[in-house]
Formats: structure tokens, sequence, C-alpha cells
């Protein structure tokens, strides 16, 4: 049965607080927000934290400030986050991204930091206690072997977060708030190619806000492949922002990828589309760049090698969009959605 | 395990609860679902994963949708919360819930709430969404009933204050379009789910189960385990079951309640541990002392015929559990003769009915009885099973059915029911049990996976001549309705077409999986698949339309079928291929006109128009299924009815009602209703088989009727007056009206005046060629789609779907356009995305075989967002042994749908994928054999012709058998009386 193992809950008010939970708690603390991740985790003892640090009720986490971009609180809901008309107008993949996270209840309860965050996922991991032991669980948890590439020494969990990959396109930087002090990272090197130790984050720090910078200039767009048209984590996750120059070239330009890694990705198709035009055959080659660094493990929905498949297709989507075609049919084919800015 | 600390003992979570201030005692961590049933007793949030996969559990807080499953209470703090029970003003429902009354928009009702709080949210911030907008807003909440068609209709029509149709007058209840007469309380959060009404004094009951496949087992020690668990009061094993097996068949009972020394599928439950629900849910499974020792299993068809195989069920040799066939003229012969012949091999997997109710229940002893409160499709086979199951009588058992949030089929094997009988029964407690989602995933039945070849033919003017089929079925690891499966697909295999010479074969193989049983369509969906795509590989080969093609062959009235049963009356394929022949004609030229520009275009995507076709044979084959209701007026004026079917969404308990009101000449609004408790109903049969509307309506017609005659001989009336139908009656305080030609009589009954009708339709069994009468009617079915494909990412997406339904009559409009809508969607579902498979580790590392999609969120359901538009038609061909002509709708119109999709994708690309769900790895991997010149087809390789041993004949109890004796190839019993394990 699936119930919460015990744990103390402490229901801090500022960021300092929080901190000095953490820094006291040690590793045995974990921060929850809307819950949403982790209380399923939990209940499937995936972890098992004596102490949660609720984030809730610290106010300063829930703010989006203007200034030289944009600066978001980690504790901004999904839902606010889609309903911000500067995030929908000027950081259009993020919107979409974050407009195609699970359904709407979960976008009410989960917060941007949160899907940040998230956890690594993998079919032979996300399941409860009875099913992992009867494959003698895993190696991400309570196991020792990968059951998806048994000979690999590293775990090959999938990063399954939209907001991600979206936000790396957009070149965004995380703060990181510890009692220790702050810092501020692109948002790429937050993360591992790992999929047991995926986040740089240490445990005694909080993910306050994501900056985001100048947007001027800039489109950007996230196409998201999953079964359905709701629920579904990413099976395939493309980001592509880009600044045109006055000659409709390319001045410059990020294409990232989701899902098919265990961590979001940078991929080097932006630095080939500089000074590019975007013509149907320097789309293609993009995206037969992009797909060559697509390694999706078979841990998700769908069959493995249809995932790499249409990874160069989605990426010509993005470009497309991006380049100013009428990808909307294509896009509620897809999304079942129109997810236009 | 940590202690809670003292001051969460205490803690008092305070908020806004649909506008009054509560303040919740429960610890701080407890779902907030769990706080509002458990806690505070709203039990119209309901629960059907509580893993944040379905929504049905839908609140909102703070005016915004939100799981309460997913929600701990110490998030509500200070926060206001709306359920189910906050939309109504008192008495008076809001303008949202009366939309989806007149709407049909709540078939089961389990997702109605959920559905209504999602809208809720929508609609307090806008007023007059648009259809996308509805879409979005719902698409976290799943619905396995009706497709989401009338749900959304109603959200967009909630701004409309609308009007409720008025109550039809007496005699013109059949065939209105009329709002469920259970309806309200499915809206207000008042409807009693199986898990809604628990007695707070009852303990709680946890089925252990096996996570292996196969494996014996052994336990440890018992006692030390009770001893040392404070809060388990007792623990049940094989041992303590009086009669330790069931079983669809009374000759067939060889199913464990708890399995002895071996268990045979992973999920199979071992032991049931009794106690307190914190303590339950609480326990670390791995503390309970059970050794395991894995076997090999057996997993999959292939594995279960091949020479080798180790015995599922000791003396089911080569685990074959039943061979049918049909035998009509000479195939084989008839083939030579044919100007085209076609072939084709096609599979289906296990697919899961995936109720959003989850199995649940409750019982208790009273005196030398037992009762049982729970969700099931048939209460009578409960109680029969849970007497043989205790070794009590029937007469000592009551089966009260609760409402059933989804059935589907899934609920007529017993589940928690002899678990909690027996119990209640040893404890002289309340015991109830509440499957979880993982749980009922992997214990309940399934669709059988199906392997099916098929040949035929016809002449060059496009007549069928000739029809093979041979389908294998996976029967699991008990028979469950695996003979059911098997003998009604040969029935049917040669499709709703006038064929003269059938040979068709239905065998099912134990395996050692979950059981497969019954499942909406029974089988004959997964022979739909097969005989539809021949239809279109022939229509091509002689040149003549697809559509066209069908209706020359499609079955009359006059036709004889492939048992040899000539149709008297009611075959309605004709009439529904001419209603969708405009559709056809449009979608075929939209596909071609589209595709030129696609490819002139360069766009990868192409559209293609695909028929099914489909017929459905009503009620048990072959077997004596009758049904008995009552309807009676006491002294008093109050008008009863007694109706054992139980309704499990498709809306019997309206239209039983519409029909035996029309033919008692009273209006609707006059029946008060007693559903399916087996103390208060006489038996209805179960809810299967699509037999309600036509065997219950029968007996529900002839019970008015009845009722009328002896009102009529208690008034005094001249013999033979009560079938003047020019009297109108009418209940007045009391009395009984008659009017006629402007007079009236009043009578005042003394006593109680009871109408009983019982119907079982007429039925032949079948002889050795499997010739006879095994159904007495059939429904028929067509449907177009019209679908995209994707030629680069091998995605396809169905634009539209038009189906058209010979029902006979339609009883009620609205629930049954419900009911098609609700099927198309299940159909659309399998055919796309459902597949309930294994998965299987590494051999050299692990023996483990764990079920690949164990819950809501990995076993893809169709969404609000993914329901393409569709249009139904109702054809009335009306079968006058039926109800006011009334036939089927809760099945049928699932059959074509697989069908029509492969055949659309094949029409837009011309690959054929035999086997489902249709995925776009499947499509590309057709393309690409097609590009290099190889036959552009996915589906199954081969059909394993296996020398199987003779099939065992079991004497049935109709035959004067106990279900062990067995006849010899005269017919007649052996004296030997042959030992059949079950354990």
């Amino acid at each position: 049965m699936m119930r919460l193992p015990w744990f103390e809950y402490r229901a801090p008010r500022s960021v300092d607080e929080v901190a000095r939970i953490l820094a006291g708690e040690g590793p045995n603390a974990m921060l929850v927000a809307g819950g949403t991740d982790l209380l399923p985790n939990m209940k499937r003892r995936h972890q098992a934290p004596s102490t949660l640090v609720g984030l809730r009720a610290v106010e300063d986490l829930k703010t989006i400030a203007n200034g030289a971009g944009l600066r978001l609180g980690a504790g901004l809901t999904l839902a606010q986050l889609v309903a911000s008309p500067a995030v929908r107008a000027q950081y259009t993949g993020l919107w979409q991204a974050a407009s195609q996270v699970a359904t709407p209840h979960l976008r009410n309860m989960g917060t941007l930091g949160g899907n940040v965050c998230l956890d690594t996922r993998c079919t032979y991991y996300n399941q409860n206690y009875e099913w992992r032991k009867a494959i003698d669980f895993c190696m991400k948890k309570d196991g020792e072997v990968c059951w998806v590439a048994t000979a690999s020494k590293r775990c090959v969990a999938v990063s399954s977060t939209d907001t991600a990959p979206a936000l790396i396109a957009l070149g965004a930087k995380v703060r990181l708030v510890s009692a220790a002090g702050e810092r501020e990272v692109a948002i790429a090197d937050l993360y591992n190619n790992d999929g047991i130790d995926y986040l740089t984050r240490r445990p005694d720090e909080i993910l306050t806000a994501v900056l985001l910078p100048d947007a001027a200039g800039w489109t950007s767009t996230y196409w998201k492949l999953r079964r359905r048209g709701a629920f579904d984590f990413p099976v395939l996750g493309v980001a592509a922002a880009a600044r045109l120059a006055a000659d409709g070239t390319v001045a410059e330009a990020r294409i990232a990828l989701g899902a098919v890694s265990s961590q979001p990705f940078l991929t080097k198709g932006g630095e080939f589309l500089a000074g590019r035009r975007l013509t149907d055959e320097v789309i293609a080659e993009a995206g037969r760049m992009v797909a060559s660094r697509a390694k999706p493990m078979d841990n998700t929905d769908f069959d493995v090698y249809w995932r790499k498949e249409v990874v160069a297709e989605f990426t010509a989507y993005a470009l497309k969009e991006l380049r100013g075609d009428d990808m909307d049919a294509v896009r509620l084919r897809l999304a079942r959605r129109a997810l236009q800015a | 395990m940590n202690r809670p600390r003292a001051e969460f003992a205490t803690r008092v979570t305070s908020f806004k609860l649909n506008g009054r201030t509560v303040r919740a005692t429960s610890a701080p961590i407890t779902r907030l679902a769990d706080v509002l049933r458990d806690e505070l007793g709203l039990t119209g949030t309901k629960i059907g994963c509580n893993a944040g996969d379905c929504g049905a559990c839908t609140v909102l807080i703070d005016g915004r949708q939100v799981c309460a499953c997913l929600t701990p209470l110490a998030q509500v703090e200070g926060r206001s919360v709306t359920t189910v029970e906050g939309l109504a003003r008192g008495k008076s429902l809001s303008k949202l819930q009366r939309a989806f009354h007149r709407h049909g928009a709540a078939q089961c009702g389990i997702c109605t709430p959920g559905m209504l709080m999602a809208a809720s949210d929508l609609l307090a911030r806008k007023k007059k969404p648009r259809e996308p907008e509805v879409r979005d807003a719902l698409g976290g909440v799943l619905c396995r009933c009706t497709g989401y068609q009338k749900i959304i209709e109603a959200v967009l029509d909630a701004a409309t204050a609308g009007r409720e149709p008025p109550a039809p007058r007496a005699e013109e209840a059949v065939g209105a379009r009329l709002p469920k007469i259970d309806g309200i309380p499915k809206l207000t959060g008042t409807e009693r789910f199986g898990a809604d009404a628990i007695p707070r004094d009852a303990l709680w009951l946890r089925a252990l189960r096996s996570p292996h496949h196969r494996a014996r087992f052994r336990f440890g020690d018992l006692d030390a385990f009770l001893r040392d668990t404070p809060g388990v009061v007792r623990v049940l094993t094989a041992a303590d079951v009086p009669s330790n097996g069931f079983g669809i068949y009374p000759h067939i009972k060889d199913q464990p309640v708890l399995a002895a020394g071996e268990a045979r599928f992973r999920g199979e439950a071992v032991a049931a541990l009794v106690g307190t629900r914190e303590a339950l849910e609480a326990l670390e499974e791995s503390r309970f002392p059970v050794e395991w020792q894995p076997l090999p299993a057996v997993l999959g068809l292939d594995a279960a015929m091949a020479q080798d195989a180790p015995e599922v069920q000791a003396g089911k040799r080569g685990n074959l559990l039943l061979d049918g066939t049909v035998k009509k003229g000479d195939a084989e012969a008839a083939f030579a003769q044919c100007a085209a012949v076609a072939e084709g091999l096609f599979e289906t997997a296990f697919v899961e009915h995936a109720y959003i109710e989850p199995e649940a229940g409750w019982a208790r002893r009273v005196g030398d009885r037992i009762e049982v409160h729970v969700t099931t499709q048939t209460p009578y086979m409960d109680r029969d099973e849970v007497a043989i199951v205790l070794g009590l009588a029937p007469e000592q058992v009551r089966i009260v059915p609760s409402a059933c949030g989804g059935g589907f089929g899934g609920k007529l094997d017993i589940s928690v029911q002899p678990l909690i009988a027996l119990a209640a029964w040893l404890m002289d407690r309340p015991v109830a049990c509440i499957y979880h989602r993982p749980e009922s995933m992997a214990s309940s039945t399934k669709r059988h996976p199906a392997r099916v070849q098929v040949k035929f033919g016809c002449d060059a003017d496009g007549r069928l001549r000739a029809a093979a089929c041979d389908a294998k079925f996976d029967t699991g690891a008990y028979a469950s309705w695996g003979p059911t499966v098997a003998t009604r697909v040969p029935i049917h295999a040669s499709g709703p077409y006038a064929v003269p010479n059938v040979y068709a074969r239905g065998r099912a193989w134990f395996t050692h999986c979950h059981p497969s049983g019954a499942f909406r369509g029974f089988g004959v969906p997964q022979g739909a698949i097969a005989h539809e795509a021949m239809m279109d590989a022939l229509a091509d080969r002689v040149n003549i339309d697809r559509l066209e093609f069908r209706r020359r062959n499609a079955l009359r009235a006059g036709d004889a079928t492939a048992t040899g049963q000539r149709l008297a009356h009611s075959a309605g394929l004709v009439a529904c291929l001419d209603a969708l022949e405009p559709h056809w004609i449009t979608a075929r030229r939209a596909c071609e006109r589209f595709n030129a520009n696609a490819k002139r275009d360069r766009s990868p995507l192409r559209h293609g128009a695909g028929i099914g076709c489909m017929w459905y044979g009503i009620g048990n084959t072959a077997l004596s299924n009758p049904s008995t209701l009552r309807v009676a007026l006491s002294p008093n004026g109050t008008l009863t009815f007694y109706n054992g079917a139980v309704d499990i969404g498709q809306g019997s308990n309206t239209t039983l009602t519409q029909v035996c009101a029309d033919a008692l000449g009273l209006p609707m609004r006059d029946f008060e209703l007693v559903m399916g408790d087996t103390d208060r109903t006489a038996d209805a049969g179960k809810s299967s088989a699509s037999r309600q509307a036509f065997v219950s309506g029968k007996a529900a017609e002839l019970a008015g009727l009845d009722l009328r005659r002896r009102i009529f001989a208690a008034a005094g009336a001249p013999e033979g007056e009560w079938q003047d139908r020019r009297y109108r009656l009418a209940l007045e305080k009391g009395h009984v009206l008659f009017r006629k030609d402007g007079i009236a009589h009043r009578f005042k009954p003394k006593n109680e005046i009871v109408g009983e009708g019982t119907f079982d339709p007429p039925t032949t069994p079948a002889d050795e060629n499997g010739q006879g009468v095994p159904y007495a009617t059939y429904a028929f079915a067509a449907q177009v789609a019209r679908v995209e494909v994707d030629l680069a990412l091998g995605t396809t997406r169905v634009l539209e779907l038009w189906a058209a339904h010979d029902v006979g009559r339609a009883l009620n409009p609205i629930l049954a356009r419900g009911q098609v809508e609700g099927s198309v969607y299940m159909g659309l579902c399998e055919a796309l995305m459902e597949e309930q498979a294994f998965r299987r580790l590494p051999p050299k590392l692990s023996h483990a075989l764990v079920h690949r999609a164990p819950s809501m969120l990995e076993y893809k359901s169709i969404t609000a967002l993914d329901m393409p538009e569709m249009d139904t038609v109702l054809v009335e061909d009306p079968d006058p042994n039926c109800p006011f002509g009334a036939k089927e709708v809760g099945q049928g119109p699932l059959l074509p749908v697989m069908p029509a999709l492969a055949n659309a994708v094949y029409d837009a690309v011309g690959v054929r994928i035999d086997e489902v769900p249709v995925t776009p790895d499947k499509v590309l991997r057709a393309l690409e054999k097609k590009a290099k010149g190889e036959p552009a087809r996915i589906g199954p390789e081969s059909f394993p012709d296996v020398p199987y041993p003779p099939a065992t004949f079991v004497l049935p109890p109709w035959e004067d058998g106990d279900g062990d004796e067995l006849k010899g190839a005269d017919g007649k019993p052996l004296r030997r009386r042959a030992k059949v394990a079950t354990a």
C-alpha cells in the first residue's frame, strides 16, 4: 500500500530560514514545494527524507521581477508561469514548455523550481515498492544493475523536465542560495549526465530563481513529443531559440534537447546555424546534427529507435517555426493544442 | 520506523471547505482525498489511482483544480477547498450540474465529480469557453465511459439555463430523450460506489500477492507475525477457505480464492491480512513471512503451445482449455472455385479495463447470513460463488450491489467478494477491502490476446463464397470466460456477411498470466480486425468499391448465418452502410484531393478512409440466461420496480424503467427503483453480453404487462380488458384511475399487486458442427474513419469517425448515443495506445517478468484532448422478439473501430498493420519495408501448427455432469472419474 514514510515537516517563511534548516539537517532533509514529484516518489520509497522543508510559505520565491530580462521565482507554479503575459510574449519556448507539463491539476500544484529539479525517470524506477522488489531493484535505488543497459556503470535514467531544455535554449541562469552564500550558474551547468546524481545543486542549496536574459530580438519555441495530449512526460523535447540579423540570417541560436539523456543539454546545432539562412537544407542539416547527439535509452514510453528516428524531424519543426512558418497545424496534431504565443 | 512527534498527533489543520471553516485533526501528511472522505465524510471526491494519473479526485483549492490525492492536508491550511458537494445550493443544482444532467454527461458517474470540478475551474474564469479550452481544462480527468463527447457538450452549454425535457407522459417513455433516473446523485456526489459507505467499525483486508508469474511458496511463522504486528488480527490462507475454487462456469471452479502452495500468475492472491486500516496500509510487505521458489513460467501463446511446455494447470494437457468449431458447407473445396482469395494473420494483446473505480466493497455477518456490499456487474452470480466458497446455501448470502464505477466485463469475476465475505464470516465483524490501482491492474481479468489466421474467397461479382478462420487465444492461468470467447468467436468469425461455406475455430490456451476474461466484445473485436481486412483485400482484388462490396455481402433478414441460423428479422447492416455511404464518398474524395496536394507540396501527410463492420449476438452463447423482473403496486399507491439488473453506467436503470412503464401504462415519474439487491430483486442475470436491454428489457415489458393485467383483474374489469390500450392509467392519491372515452374508473388496491416477467432468449445448443441458434438476435454496425498518417513520424491521427449502429430501437437516444461514443472511445484506445504487456528482464541476470504498465500513467487511455470528432447515426431495424424492438448498443460500437482504423491507414499510406495498437514505429517500419519492395506489413509472422492432444470433453451440469465426469467419443459418460486438479 502506498503510504508515506514518516517525516518531520517544517514550514519556514524566508529563504534564509530554509537555508539554516538545510545547513542544520544535512542530507536527510529535502525541499518540497508542490510535492507532485517528491510525494509520489516518497510513497514508492524512492526517497525517504526524515525532514521535509516546505517552501509554500516563502513568498519571496513567488515573484516575477523585471530588470535586464526576467527573474522568475522558483516557487511560482507552472500555471502562474503560463498565465504571465511577459513569459508568453518574450520567452515563448518556456511558456510552451510549462503549458505542456502534465495536466492542469499538476500545473496548478507544481512549481518552476520543482520542474527544473525534477527527478530523473525510468520505467524500472518509477514503480511501487513491490514491483521494484520483484526485479531486485535497480541501480538508481536499492539495487546494483541498470536494467536498461546492463553493462552500464552509471544509471541512465532520463531527464524528464520540459522547462529545462527550454531554459537552456533561452540562455537562462539559476540562482542557488545556501547558508554559505549565493551563486549563479548557467542552467545547463545545473545538470550532470547521470541518472542518480543528476543535479550539481548541493543538498544544502535552494534554487531560488531562474534568471532569463533580455529577450530583445529573440524568438523561441519548445516542441514536446509524448503519446497523449496530457499527463505524459516527454519522450523527446526540442527547444530552440534564435536571434535573426537584419539580413535574415541567424545571428545567434541555441538548440537544446530533453528526454534523450540523463540531462537536458545544449547541442551544437545552434552554432552551426550562426551566420546561415534558415533554408530547408540548412534546417535539415541542423536536424541531422542534433539527432546525432540524441541517445535515448529504452526507459520511457514508445519504441526507443523510433524516438531517435524522429529527432531530426522534430528539430525541423522547431526551426521552421522560428523561421516564421505557420506551424499551427503541425503543433495541433502533435500537442493537441494550439500553443500560439 | 519513526514515531510521530507529539505535536503532530494533536495538530489541527483549519481551512475553508465549501464555504465553511473546518478543523481537521488527521495527521498533516494525510492525503486531502482521504481527509475529505474518511474524516469529514464527504465521499463525493473519488479515488481512482491515488497517484495523480486520473483526475477522479479533482477538487478546487482557491478556485484551481488540483489532485486531492497528491495534496497533503498541511498544504490546505488557511486556504479554500471546494468539492462536488459544494456545487449545488441546497437542493438546487448549479447550471453546470443541470447541463450535465440533460446532456447525459454522466454514465457510470465515477469521473463525474472530477469533471464537474475541472469544468468549474474553467467556467469561473470564462463563462463561455470555446471547445479547445474545454478539452484543455478537462485534459487531466480520465473517463472510460463517455468518450468525453457529452461532457464537453454539457460544459459548452453550461451558461445556458437550459430546460430539462418534460417528464414523459404515460406510454411515451420508450424512445424519449430522457436524463437518467439515477442521474442526480452522480452529479451531487451522493451516489454510493463500492468504497463510499464502509461502516466506521469495519476491519480492513489486504491481499498479499505473488510477485512471480509462477512460483511455489511456503509461509513462515504466521503466529509470530501476528504477535509482532499490532493491528493485524488475522491471516487467511488457502486452508481457511471452505471451498477454495471459483469460476464463471458451474463445472469449472478452477481459480483459487487464495493460492495453495503454487501461484500461477503475477498478482495472484496467496494470503489475506485482516486488521485495522492503519496497520494494513502501513505494513511493509517484506515483513510477511513467505518464501518463494520461482519456477519457469509459460508466457504467450507460442510458449503455451510448445510441445514441452510445463502444465499451467495439472491435468490440462497441452495447456488447452477449449476448442470450439463452426463448420458449414465445405470451405476448402469452395476456395478452389473462388475468383479471388485473400489471407491474413493478425495479433492483439492483453487489454486492461481500467475502470476508474477500483474493486471495492465490504461484508458483514448477520446471524447465519453473510451480506456483501460491492461494486459488481452480477449480484446473483456473486451470491452463488460466495455461497460455494463459504460452504453456505445461496439463501444465506445477500449481495447488495453499490453503484458501479465502470465494469466493461471486468467486474463479472469475483474479486474482493470471497475474501471479505470469508473474513467477515469468520470474525463476525464487518470487513472492507479496496484494491489499489496496481493491484487491480495486476489481478483482474483482461481481454484475451489473440492470434487470428483468416482466409476469405469470393467470386468475380464479389460474392463471398468461403471463409476460414482459426483463432488462438491466451486465456491466462484460469478459465474465467475463456470458454465463452472460444465459442463466440467461431460463430462471428466470418463477419456480418452471408457466406455459404465457413470453417471457423477458436481455441484457448492457459499461460501463467492474469486470467483473460470478459471485455467488451468477448473475442469478436479480434475477429473483426481480421474479417474487415479481408473485405478490403477482396474488394480491391475484384475492383469493387469497399463499401459496396460489404453491402453486397451483408447479412439481410432471411439469410442464413455461419451456424445455419436463418435471421428472421432485424439485420440492419445494409441500412448502416447506406447511412454511411455519403460520408464514405465525401471522405474518399477529400482524401484524394488532400493527398494530391500533399504530394505536390512535398508534405509528409496522407489522409485515408477506412470501413469497419460488425455483428454481435446478444446474450449468452447457446446457453440459458433468463432474467426475471418484478414491479409492485402497494395499497398506498407506491409503484416499485424490483430490477435485478445492475446499471454499470450503460443506463439500464433508466431504459428498463422506460420499458416497464410503457408496458404497464403509467408514467415513469411514478416509479421507485430497487436495484440489484439479491434479497429484494429476482435474478436478472449478468450485466454483460449486451443482454440487459434485450433480455431484462423483455422481462421488464412482461412484468409491466403482467401487473397491468393483475390490476385490471383486481379492479374487477372483464377478462382481456387490460389489453385495450385506449385505457389510460394514472395513480392518484393511492388510487388507480382508468380513463377511456371520457369515463374514469377509480380503484384502491387492498393488497399489494405484483407483476412479474421472465424472459430467456430462445437459443439452441450447437451440434457437432457448431450449427444451431446461438443467439436470439444480433446487432449490426458499420463505421467509417478518416485518418491522417505522417510519413515522416509514422503517427496516426483520427480526423473524423462516423458510426452507424443498428440498435433495433433506441430506447433512449441520449443514452444510446452515449454508449456508441463510449464504445468508439474504447475501440480507439485499443487501436492506438492500449497494451497490457510484460517486460522480461535479461535472462542471464534475472528471472523477473513484470508488467510494463502497472499504472494509469503508463497504461495509456485517451484523454479529452486526444478524442476526435465523431458522429453517430442510430439505425432502427426493430426485432419483434425484442422489447419495443430494441437490441443492443453497449458493446457493438467498439468492434468496428480497430478494423476501420487499420483499413484507413492502409488507404492512406499503403501499409498493413495487422496488430494493435497501431503505433508510429510500426507504421515507419512498414513504410521502410514498402520502400525496399518487401511486403508492406507489420504483424505476426507465424501461426504455429501444433499437434495438440484431443480436447477433453466434460459433462456440464445440464447434461447431469458434476464437472468432473468425462464423456467418451460416443457421448456417454465414462465409468472412471478423472481427477481434475485445481491446485
